[in-house]
């Protein structure tokens, strides 16, 4: 009776209480667990985009450039910050927030807000970034500022300048000065011509209104005497009637130069020893091209005389393209020499590689290089305790 | 037949229901302190079950009512820019930058707990985090834990309730 009561006791004062609490403990974290799905689902439910305007033409005393925040969900978007990266560094202009103050933004409506602050006088590819109150960051489509204003807006004109039969490793600059309102962006672009009679077509934003265009070549004005067209150097063109510049300059002809070739071979090699030689080729730096070497032809005009072992001679090809000034290896080749007949003690080999006449094809021209002789002898001695 | 006790018999019996009468009394106090000892344990357990149940409770809807944000990273000033849009204040008590390439090299201990506010607006920059010296594309990781878990003697015991908020650029 008495341990009846006593777990009676036991059951009603701990259990029942234990039982109680862990049930409201569960309820309170499904409470809490509920409260977070339904804000996780307005989180992202919250849908906010952002465009950029400007008002940015030339001669404007200050340009007006604004972010519009668009809310196309069903919830009130509160907006607490709005960033404003330099997208090519990756991090905030200035370290600090554009726009620091909350904006809110009902269900459907557009809000504008001005950003001049942040871009005056930046340079350079921008997002806007913004922050809302649950948690989202909604960014604009990058653009490109100039000196605070707007390119798209700023440039609505395209001038393209070509350069025509550009000489291999000379550097191109186009240099163009506005005249009276008109204004362009870049001012001025160099290149350098990576092949022989390379052509290239730049684009310049432009406003409307007349460019002066000049082409200088490793820093000096082209003269008249290097350009078919156009008659003069600079050129003045008229947007937008006029859009485009072409220099074509007077082509460089490329004649083609011989290739020296050169056999390096041991000086003395043992009867019956297999040995190895080498052959160079040198392209003269007067060469204006590439040059992709015949491997086929050189072997072709090896002639072997002397203490050899018949077709013994296998070459290898090492390099494939010679290139102005260079010397590289074009063949490695392997022979055996005879065993001495009778009572000689010594005797020779003669390697020679007669002159050829396409010993390479220009890779621009397609035209064949050729290329000298060389001729070596190499000694060859009897093995002692023969 | 009729048959007559002694008197030394009349003793015997009345020594012997006494000794009942105490035996019985014995068990039941026995009893009585055995079931106050399991009263008393059952007592103590279910307070620290309670206790322990309240605190994982605690720490579980703490975490689930944290939620830090990244919202910029310089890297030439080395800061990244938090804000807490959770329920609760959370101290910060990682932040690494790391190629995206790269696996998370996880729980550095490098922030000191910098507590981020939850009432606030405002975006909170954090200076401590590892010097990144490469370039785009990499990744921010700045682990938090609530602010009154923060344990300040033990440092590395932060991590069991840590969460992670992430910034992938590039």
């Amino acid at each position: 009776m008495v341990g009846m009561a006593i777990i009676l006791a036991i059951f009603f004062t701990t259990l029942i209480p234990l039982y109680v609490y862990m049930s409201s403990l569960y309820g309170l974290l499904s409470n809490e667990t509920n409260s977070r799905r339904i804000r996780d689902v307005d989180r992202e439910t919250e849908d906010l985009k952002l465009f950029v305007e400007g008002r940015s033409g030339i001669g404007q005393g200050s340009p007006s450039i604004s972010v519009v925040l668009k809310n196309t969900s069903p919830l009130l978007i509160r907006v607490e910050r709005i960033w404003m990266m330099n997208v090519a560094a990756g991090s905030p202009v200035g370290d600090t927030p554009c726009v620091n103050t909350i904006v809110d933004v009902p269900p459907g409506w557009n809000i504008t807000v001005q950003v001049n602050d942040c871009t005056r006088g930046f340079t350079g590819r921008v997002q806007f970034i913004a922050v809302t109150g649950r948690g989202r960051l909604f960014s604009s489509a990058p653009i490109d500022l100039f000196q605070g204003r707007i390119i798209a807006g700023l440039f609505p004109y395209t001038l393209t300048v070509s350069v025509i039969n550009m000489k291999r490793g000379n550097e191109y600059t186009i240099d163009i000065q506005p005249q009276g309102d008109a204004d362009i962006h870049p001012r001025s672009i160099t290149y350098k011509a990576t092949a022989s009679n390379e052509n290239i077509s730049l684009s310049f934003g432009t406003t409307a209104g007349t460019f002066r265009v000049y082409l200088k070549e490793n820093g000096v004005l082209v003269s008249t005497a290097r350009l078919i067209a156009p008659p003069t150097n600079p050129v003045d063109v008229t947007l937008p009637d006029y859009w485009n510049v072409v220099f074509i300059l007077r082509r460089v002809e490329i004649l083609p130069v011989t290739i020296d070739l050169e056999i390096f071979a041991p000086s003395r090699v043992l009867e019956g020893e297999s040995f190895q030689f080498q052959i160079f080729l040198s392209l003269p730096p007067q060469a204006g091209e590439d040059v992709r070497i015949n491997h086929d032809r050189i072997i072709q005009a090896i002639s072997l005389s002397g203490d050899y072992e018949q077709n013994t001679l296998k070459c290898l090809p090492v390099e494939d393209t010679l290139s102005p000034g260079s010397t590289k290896t074009a063949l490695i080749c392997s022979l055996t020499a005879a065993e001495l007949t009778g009572n000689r003690n010594f005797g020779s080999i003669t390697i020679t590689v007669g002159p050829i006449q396409d010993c390479g094809t220009g890779e621009g021209s397609g035209l064949p290089y050729s290329s000298d002789q060389d001729s070596t002898i190499i000694d060859v001695k009897r093995q002692r305790g023969r | 037949m009729t048959y007559h006790l002694t008197s030394s018999a009349k003793r015997h019996k009345s020594r012997r229901g006494d000794s009942i009468v105490l035996g019985e009394l014995l068990l039941f106090a026995g009893m009585v302190a055995i079931g106050l000892a399991l009263w008393g344990f059952s007592l103590s357990y279910v307070a620290i079950q309670s206790t322990k149940l309240t605190e994982d409770q605690d720490k579980i809807i703490s975490q689930q009512r944290s939620f830090l944000v990244i919202e910029a990273v310089s890297l030439q000033s080395n800061r990244v820019w938090v804000s807490n849009h959770g329920l609760n204040d959370v101290a910060v008590i990682s932040c690494t930058i790391y190629p995206k390439a790269s696996p998370s090299p996880g729980i550095r201990h490098n922030v000191r707990g910098v507590i981020v506010r939850a009432s606030d607006n405002r975006s909170t920059a954090l200076t401590g985090c590892e010097p990144f010296p490469g370039q785009p594309p990499y990744i921010v990781e700045v682990w938090y834990v609530p602010a009154h878990l923060y344990n300040t003697q033990d440092l590395t015991r932060n991590s069991m309730h840590a969460t992670v908020a992430r910034y992938e650029k590039g």
